[in-house]
């Protein structure tokens, strides 16, 4: 076992996901790992952030969750196990029937460009009819609407739009049908896959404040996939900081935020300037994020690292913990007052 | 280059106007993209341009490379009117830097050949061997070391931080005095993002180069802009330093924009976000009065009939468009 993070009492958790490893198999048939040891829980009502660059496996964890894989990626490693009020599921073990009844049942995702989620061709009152048909077989036309209507109102969108077609929505208005339709079959939880990146500042806080509503309002799970840190500073109780297709470090927002015990969490903070803060910017983190295909022994953030030693070269680093709900895969953590700038 | 006391602005912006025309279901109409556009740029200066997608913000620096010629209005280049037949001496001393570097560069060209094509364009540098020199400086000014690894290589070979770079010192290889950067860093990714940035404020230390960041990241304008330009629909809303505008915003558009761009730092509980409601009107259907009056949570009637199309002067130098400024 590599999880050092303590399990919650298990009614509190909705989402394990333990040593999840998925990778393909390259020309020579090796095993190439894109994630590698992911573990993470996720609490009932709570919005987790998962974090990093692009590259570093933060959607391929999220697509492994929903049985979502590309064909040529495969599951190599550990367990999904999703704990809902319809029983506990494993997701790892389902063929595709039963991840169909998984998905917008149970889990339902918003990915990043709702232009390329949403079919153009049909009526987006007919594809969120679909979703629903699908998932409730028998039921008729008139529930159908009402839940529509409903659904639109509550994402703020005039109901008469309904019948409308992808294109004649604007960007934020589209992400705004794609939460609707993620909500069609009442899910306990929510993947965003980058929902705002493509918005503006002005509709990012529109919908971000809507995403939250429906934490509340419905006690929803969240989890919020992004490389924006401060868009998770806003949203989140936890975060999991992802690098070369492991997680880094893991914790409360206000403790990975305020002391970062990962040297690639600190850089990567400095990368995000705040208004009222201090007029520079924290120093680059040199070189480029890991290839998968050649990674290294050791720590796989040590060729970047400003704090690398020699024994961070040697063998692979484990999450150490820092404090109860708290680890970093650094192993020189704990760092009293966090990582060095 | 003979130094005859160079005036210390280098663009002067009056009045500038840029119109498309569009055939809209009434008739003719016009997409007011720059609709009034008041803007200093001073020698050795970061100025940040910041404001939603919409704004214009593009366009704007996209005028004052000559891409786009002006409907009205006057830009003034070291204090003389640009005409079409200096563009060439403009560009030989303001370079641009774009977006998205892999659309910047000719896939087809080595990056020997795209950095030296500004040198050829210009006719500096006699002899080839002068030029490569000129070109190999400039790659390893642009941190891409030991040029020579990099001179045979094409833009596809390239990560995207490295394609940056070489914009970059495509652009410095005229040895400018300014660039128009138009989110030089928003198509890259964190950690890569840093280090163009941290290359291009080296750069402006070490040769005093001036900059010109069109940004939709307060953020980023906060940590290198000297002044900031806020734009709202086709015009500048506010200006002044950074301080003044980013610390101490006047004109309820930035208040509004600054309240709801995410910080890192967890915010306090009391504090208040204003986000405004529905989305940028189109700018072809441009409000009548003050543009923002729609939107505005502080909009009285003089608003809806009275465009502020005069900056209003907050103090120091800080200017806003808005009625109750100084009111």
């Amino acid at each position: 076992m590599t999880a050092v993070e303590p399990v919650p009492a298990t009614s509190d958790v909705l989402l394990d996901v333990r040593d999840l490893a998925v990778a393909y198999r390259d020309k020579a048939g090796k095993e190439v790992r894109l994630i590698d040891g992911v573990t993470f829980q996720l609490r009932r009502g709570e919005a987790l952030g998962l974090a990093g660059e692009s590259g570093c496996g933060k959607t391929t964890t999220a697509l492994a969750m929903l049985g979502l894989l590309p064909t040529n990626l495969y599951r190599a490693e550990g367990t999904v196990d999703i704990d809902s009020t319809r029983g506990v599921m494993h997701v790892h073990r389902r063929t595709e029937r039963g991840l169909r009844d998984l998905r917008w049942n149970t889990v339902s995702i918003v990915f990043q460009g709702a232009m390329n989620a949403l079919d153009p061709v049909q009526r987006v009152s007919d594809q969120i009819a679909t979703a629903i048909r699908l998932h409730e077989p028998g039921v008729d036309q008139r529930t159908v609407d009402a839940r529509i209507a409903e659904l639109f109102g509550y994402v703020g969108i005039a109901p008469g739009r309904a019948r409308q077609y992808p294109h004649e929505f604007s960007g934020g208005m589209r992400q705004r049908v794609m939460i609707a339709l993620a909500l069609a079959c009442n899910p306990e939880l929510i993947i965003g896959d980058e929902p705002t990146t493509a918005l503006d500042v002005m509709m990012q806080a529109q919908i971000l404040e809507l995403l939250e509503r429906l934490r509340a309002d419905f006690g929803l799970s969240m989890i919020l996939i992004t490389h924006d840190l401060s868009v998770l500073a806003e949203t989140c109780d936890r975060v999991a900081i992802m690098y070369g297709g492991e997680i880094a470090e893991t914790g409360s927002i206000a403790e990975v935020f305020g002391e970062p015990q990962h040297p690639y969490t600190r850089r990567l903070l400095g990368a995000f300037p705040t208004v009222g803060g201090p007029r520079e910017l924290a120093p680059a983190i040199p070189g480029i994020p890991p290839d998968p295909t050649d990674v290294a022994e050791g720590c796989r953030f040590a060729p970047r690292c400003h704090a690398s030693q020699a024994e961070c070269v040697k063998g692979r680093v484990r999450m150490r913990p820092v404090t109860a709900d708290r680890a970093a895969r650094c192993l020189f953590a704990p760092w009293p007052g966090g990582a060095p700038l | 280059m003979s130094a005859v006391a160079a005036p210390a602005t280098l663009f002067d912006v009056r009045g500038l106007k840029v119109h498309f025309p569009v055939r809209g279901t009434r008739g003719q109409m016009a997409v007011r993209a720059l609709d009034g556009v008041d803007l200093q740029w001073n020698r050795g200066e970061v100025l940040g341009i910041v404001g939603e997608s919409g704004c214009g913000k593009s366009t704007l620096g996209r005028t004052l490379m000559g891409l786009q010629p002006p409907t009205e209005g006057e830009v003034r280049f070291e204090g003389s009117l640009l005409r079409r037949s200096e563009m060439r001496r403009l560009r030989r001393r303001i370079q641009m830097v774009f977006q998205d570097p892999y659309q910047s560069l000719n896939p087809r060209m080595s990056v020997g050949a795209l950095v030296q094509e500004p040198l050829q364009i210009h006719r500096i540098g006699r002899r080839g061997r002068e030029r490569v020199e000129r070109a190999l400086t400039a790659l390893e000014g642009a941190g891409l070391r030991p040029p020579e690894r990099f001179w045979d290589r094409y833009p596809h070979e390239l990560s995207g931080g490295q394609r940056q770079r070489v914009v970059i010192a495509a652009a410095l290889v005229l040895e400018p005095e300014g660039l128009v950067c138009d989110e030089p860093v928003s198509a890259l990714d964190v950690s890569i993002r840093a280090q163009v940035i941290h290359l291009l404020m080296e750069l402006r230390r070490e040769r005093n180069l001036g900059l010109i960041f069109i940004t939709h990241d307060v953020g980023l304008a906060w940590a290198l802009c000297d002044r900031v330009a806020v734009m709202y629909l086709g015009r500048v809303i506010e200006q002044g330093t950074t301080e003044q505008v980013l610390a101490d915003p006047r004109h309820p558009y930035t208040q509004a924009l600054l309240s709801v761009v995410p910080s890192p730092v967890p915010r306090a509980d009391g504090e208040r976000r204003t986000i405004l409601e529905g989305e940028l009107p189109d700018a072809s259907r441009i409000p009548s009065g003050c543009r923002f009056h729609p939107r505005c949570p502080l909009a009285f009637d003089r608003c809806k009939v009275d465009d502020p199309d005069e900056l209003l002067e907050v103090g120091g130098g800080h200017v806003a468009a808005c009625w109750k400024v100084g009111g």
